[in-house]
């Protein structure tokens, strides 16, 4: 605030009596107080946006919907279709039993039904 | 009458208590010192001027910015006096308020402001007609109404930088005129020996 004194009256040697009032300082023009021209103006004076940053930008934007898509469909398939199994991510506790051996199934005697 | 200066007159106009000093032009005019000139109600060589005759520096306190015809040293503080812009009319002791323009008074009240901002120094408000000199001391009312309205004359006015004192007095006087308490009819002046 900018103290403001009115001298109220005056004598043969100087001033007397003060009436003081506080005056707010002028705010400094903001880029919504610029005019259109000045607008334009501090747009020209702008630099321009580099080609290359701004095809940067746009493949790490296509990659991200790519990896975000990608991992929609994991998620609905998942929920859709249960866990993923590949052998790779089987356990041990989780194998299935094994077959009996062959030569075990060879070993049993085989019963032939009685001739009439 | 109040200090020690033989002020002739005063009235109170819109806020505003208004110290009137008549001189001869004739006599006066033809004064040498531009301080005798123009201020003849003071002694002789006691204000000094802040720079050198006819060229008017520029004062700015927040969004008022005034070019004041002359401003001076008097001792604690400073005169802040309009001289030019004067159409010449010529006033009468008694009958002077008829002729009275209020929104010069507040012209010269707002240069004084902008000199006071920027100076931080008391300044007195003064101006010089024919054969009239005035000081004035604004109430409250009317330094709060000035102040106030900075912003808002320069919006009025499309000045986004600043406002002079003739814009912010114009864009002021309606404002004062329908204040309660000042838009009562003035007084009659009164004489200095009352």
């Amino acid at each position: 605030m900018i103290h403001v004194q009115i001298a109220s009256d005056i004598t043969a040697v100087g001033v007397s009596g003060v009436r003081w009032v506080l005056v707010e300082p002028a705010p400094q023009p903001g880029p919504a107080a610029l005019t259109p021209a000045a607008t334009l103006s501090l747009a020209h004076d702008m630099p321009p946006a580099s080609t290359e940053g701004q095809q940067l930008r746009l493949g790490l934007f296509k990659l991200l919907l790519v990896l975000a898509g990608l991992g929609l469909a994991l998620g609905l398939a998942s929920l859709r279709l249960g866990a993923p199994a590949l052998p790779a991510l089987r356990g041990a506790d989780t194998a299935k039993p094994a077959l009996p051996a062959a030569s075990a199934a060879a070993g049993m005697p085989l019963r032939t039904a009685g001739l009439p | 009458m109040s200090g020690d200066l033989p002020w002739t007159e005063q009235a109170d106009v819109l806020g505003v208590r208004i110290r009137a000093y008549f001189f001869d032009p004739a006599e006066v005019d033809a004064r040498a010192d531009f301080t005798a000139r123009q201020l003849p109600i003071l002694p002789t060589s006691s204000a000094r001027l802040l720079a050198p005759v006819g060229q008017r520096a520029s004062y700015r306190a927040a969004g008022l910015q005034a070019y004041p015809d002359a401003v001076l040293a008097h001792g604690n503080g400073l005169l802040c006096l309009t001289y030019r812009g004067d159409d010449g009319r010529w006033f009468e002791p008694g009958q002077w308020q008829r002729l009275w323009r209020a929104d010069l008074m507040l012209q010269c009240l707002a240069a004084a402001m902008a000199v006071a901002g920027q100076t931080q120094q008391p300044t007195a408000a003064l101006w010089r007609g024919s054969n009239l000199l005035c000081q004035f001391d604004p109430s409250p009312a009317v330094l709060e109404c000035l102040a106030n309205n900075i912003s808002a004359a320069q919006l009025y006015w499309h000045e986004p930088q600043q406002v002079s004192p003739a814009q912010l007095a114009s864009f002021c006087e309606p404002k004062l005129r329908v204040l309660p308490g000042l838009a009562v009819p003035a007084p009659a002046p009164t004489a200095a020996a009352a």
